[in-house]
């Protein structure tokens, strides 16, 4: 009788770790992934700034990986990149066994790498920082669920960028430069 | 006694290690690598230093600096790996490690958010030549511009006048453009990328450097020297 419960105890515990080790996703992670409407599906979107007279064209996409019956293993790939600029994004965002990571390519030729791997925000990781807040308003449109790239405490920064804003279903929403200009997102390329 | 065993000590230790530094030496010579030096084309292009900055005008009709922010070398050994010494490159048993000395050089402007990639590869086997990088274009600068007719992708042109100078002999040479494209065929996702040709030209001078970047927008970057 002893060993028929030692080994219910034993299946139990196994159980129990192999669901605390299945890569998943937090709730509030799900949304950027599971969007009924990836509107990043259009191919250019543009930057600008008024007052400096910029209007940058960024070609972006994104698309999901190991895209399976288990919807726990969908990874979502972003890439954004300005046509002249020095804007180039790269965000991955896939499950793990503490609700999902993110990963960061930026740079000119998106050769500098950082990992976000525990989503309770904001994460730190060395001197970089990625929050999420619940709305943001770029140019008098107002986006849920929004990620924020900061990398201003970063020494040196090599990002070439202080911030950027991604918002889920729609991608690059602002990106803020070193000294502080910022470029945001317009429905069309004309001032 | 006691002092012979330790003299007799120290000359066997001296011994010991003279034998060593000359195995050394020997073993030194083989270390020292083989390496394909970069041309003068690369070495001197621009004439660009760690820390300079340069004037640009840009078409939208503002100016703003560029400025050195990396000048490195590094070097490249046959398998492929990076090294950013010379005297760390390891050792080949059989001879001297062949490699070839890289140069990379960045120019940054923290606004208009510009940076300008300049890749230099000194393996001699091929044309050496310097790729310059610009958000998605490219642009492959050779010696060879500046010689009539060399290619297709370059031309001579007799002088350019760039913010109130005239410069002589400016190679101008056409650019490519990198695209990424998502598509979905069959319910499988992928990603379709393509370094087609591009209307953008970059007009230089080997001593100058860049002179000139015009974009397949019709904006352009140039550069703003002091008047004399």
């Amino acid at each position: 009788m002893n060993k028929v419960i030692c080994l219910f105890v034993l299946l139990l515990l196994v159980a129990c770790s192999d669901s605390e080790n299945a890569p998943y996703y937090a709730d509030n992670i799900k949304t950027f992934v599971f969007a009924d409407d990836i509107s990043v599906g259009d191919s250019v979107i543009y930057l600008k700034n008024d007052s400096v007279d910029i209007v940058e064209p960024i070609d972006h996409y994104a698309l999901y990986k190991n895209k399976v019956e288990d919807d726990s293993n969908w990874t979502l790939i972003y890439h954004a990149d300005a046509r002249a600029l020095a804007i180039h994004v790269m965000l991955e965002i896939s499950p793990n066994s503490d609700g999902g990571g993110f990963l960061l390519q930026c740079g000119s030729r998106k050769d500098f790498s950082i990992s976000f791997d525990h989503p309770e925000f904001p994460i730190k990781e060395k001197g970089y920082m990625l929050d999420l807040v619940d709305s943001f308003k770029v140019a008098g449109v107002l986006y849920r669920d929004v990620l924020v790239f900061d990398g201003t405490r970063a020494d040196p920064n090599k990002c070439d960028m202080a911030r950027f804003y991604y918002a889920a279903n729609y991608g690059l929403i602002k990106v803020v430069s070193k000294n502080g200009i910022e470029l945001s997102r317009s429905s069309k390329s004309s001032n | 006694m006691i002092r012979t065993l330790v003299k007799n000590n120290l000359i066997a230790c001296g011994l010991f290690v003279g034998a060593f530094v000359g195995c050394g030496d020997v073993f030194s010579d083989l270390c020292i690598p083989d390496i394909d030096p970069l041309c003068d084309f690369q070495k001197k292009f621009g004439g660009y230093d760690y820390g300079d900055t340069l004037h640009f005008s840009h078409s939208n009709g503002y100016t703003f600096d560029l400025a050195v922010v990396k000048d490195d070398v590094s070097y490249r050994t046959d398998d492929g790996g990076l090294y950013n010494r010379e005297k760390d490159i390891p050792c080949n048993e059989n001879g001297p490690t062949t490699a070839v000395r890289l140069r990379s050089v960045r120019l940054e402007a923290v606004f208009p958010m510009l940076s300008i990639d300049l890749e230099m590869d000194g393996d001699n086997r091929w044309s050496q030549s310097i790729e310059v990088y610009m958000g998605q274009y490219r642009f492959s600068l050779n010696r060879s511009d500046f010689e009539e007719k060399s290619s297709e992708k370059s031309r001579l042109v007799d002088s350019v006048e760039v913010n109130g100078h005239v410069y002589r002999n400016v190679a101008v040479v056409e650019g490519v453009r990198h695209t990424e494209k998502q598509y979905a065929y069959d319910g499988v996702q992928g990603v379709k990328k393509n370094d087609a040709p591009s209307s953008a030209k970059m007009y230089y001078l080997e001593k100058k450097g860049i002179i000139k970047i015009e974009l397949e927008d019709g904006s352009f970057i140039a550069l703003k020297e002091n008047l004399k």
